[in-house]
């Protein structure tokens, strides 16, 4: 087994070849990203820890077997969020669950919402945030993912296109509209903020 | 959940799982990229069909058919053609998309350049006389198609509404000839004062369709004589052949 300093100062790309060659690198990869993938399948799926483990545990079996797919021109965080993304996607068809993505943990996500929008918005408390977490469940699943993406997993146009697979105009045009919803919504159940 | 790492790790170890060889993702990948490939050359014969069709369609005789120009349209565009150049384009945007980088294009672009793709090299394709040769042996395989989409020979049997075409069985002099329509049926044909539309040899075996008027039971008058096919210009089994001339008058 391998030791800390032996994952250290080595890129995920790095990684991913020395893991071809042994497996036990593979550890190195996992644990980077172990706690990263369980929050953003958490708030993906809203599920439970037990279901959240079995996704996390699918999505590296899965990456492992795919690591001769991994293309050097992506990164390496983009392909593993897709990996984990689609992994939830398969979870809800299996079992046939529609998502319910847990948005509202704390106020950076609110306030990064805000300076993107022209909207002022002032704060208030738990059921400003329970009016929130409803408004944004009532968005279509496009919007939510992108806005998951883009504000809490912090990735940027270019890594939302990799994970979500799609061009990185329709990310933009996703996230505008988003917020547009969003902004309208919030006018309409006459929450300020 | 800190363990799943850990547990995961054990699982590969225990079940033997190992990465797929990378061959297997690069046959995918070729089969995806020829897939692409072979979608855009086969809406290309699509449009060489469409182009085939719309430039042999008669548009202007509409009114011996006692429709509208719109109505004349309507039905003579070539719908199962345009059907089938859509479907391949739409095809070849799907496998794009499946490729590794494919999904970063948007799709109108993807459509917009197939199209184009398919355009010129349908183009090229009937200009080489490859829709003359698609749509004869679907026309001489498959009735249904003759019938349903390529209707050309009904309505071309029309002699009472001054519309006849088959095949010239006998020139007796430049003003007399036979010809044998769809039916099997021998007209005789006097072109004393028929206009020879583009280029059209009047000699045995020739294909042509005639506008004129039914003097008699086996008797036409024809007005103007027009080729049965539109022969795109360009070489004709490998090599150029002389232009067609009018025969003289």
């Amino acid at each position: 087994m391998y030791t800390k300093e032996d994952c250290e100062g080595k890129t995920d790309e790095e990684l991913v070849v020395l893991t071809l060659k042994n497996e036990d690198y593979y550890l190195c990869l996992m644990k980077r990203y172990e706690e990263k993938l369980s929050r953003y399948i958490q708030r993906l799926s809203g599920l439970f820890d037990k279901d959240i483990e079995d996704i996390l545990q699918d999505t590296f079996i899965k990456t492992y077997r795919n690591l001769n797919e991994f293309d050097k021109n992506l990164k390496f965080s983009s392909w593993i969020y897709r990996i984990a993304h689609n992994e939830v996607i398969n979870h809800w068809r299996k079992t046939k669950a529609r998502p319910k993505m847990v948005f509202v943990e704390d106020n950076n996500f609110l306030e990064s919402l805000v300076s993107d929008s022209t909207t002022e918005m002032h704060f208030d408390k738990k059921q400003k945030k329970e009016n929130i977490q409803k408004i944004l469940n009532e968005l279509d699943d496009k919007y939510k993912e992108a806005l998951l993406l883009k504000y809490f997993e912090e990735k940027d146009y270019k890594e939302i296109s990799d994970i979500l697979k799609k061009p990185i105009g329709s990310v933009a045009t996703l996230l505008n509209r988003a917020r547009e919803k969003f902004k309208k919504e919030t006018k309409k159940q006459k929450i300020k903020f | 959940m800190k363990e799943i790492s850990k547990k995961a790790l054990e699982r590969i170890k225990k079940e033997k799982i190992e990465p797929t060889p990378k061959w297997k993702f690069l046959l995918k990948d070729y089969i995806t990229w020829f897939s692409f490939v072979l979608s855009i050359i086969i809406g290309s014969f699509g449009f060489a069909m469409v182009l085939f069709m719309l430039l042999n369609h008669d548009w202007d005789i509409y009114r011996y058919l006692n429709r509208t120009f719109i109505e004349h349209l309507l039905v003579s565009l070539p719908y199962l053609w345009i059907l089938f150049l859509l479907f391949f384009i739409f095809l070849a945007d799907y496998n794009l998309k499946h490729t590794k980088r494919g999904y970063r294009y948007k799709t109108y672009l993807v459509l917009l350049a197939s199209i184009i793709i398919s355009l010129i090299m349908g183009s090229l394709l009937y200009y080489f006389g490859i829709g003359t040769k698609i749509n004869d042996i679907f026309a001489h395989n498959f009735p249904y198609y003759r019938r349903v989409f390529y209707p050309r020979e009904e309505i071309w049997n029309n002699p009472e509404k001054g519309l006849l075409a088959g095949i010239i069985t006998n020139v007796k002099s430049e003003n007399e000839f036979s010809l044998k329509d769809f039916k099997e049926k021998i007209w005789q044909i006097e072109a004393k004062d028929a206009y020879l539309k583009k280029a059209i040899i009047i000699r045995e075996g020739e294909k042509i369709k005639i506008i004129g008027e039914l003097k008699s039971i086996n008797i036409f008058i024809a007005k103007e004589i027009r080729p049965w096919v539109l022969e795109p210009r360009g070489p004709r089994n490998g090599r150029f052949g002389p232009e067609k001339k009018s025969s003289p008058r």
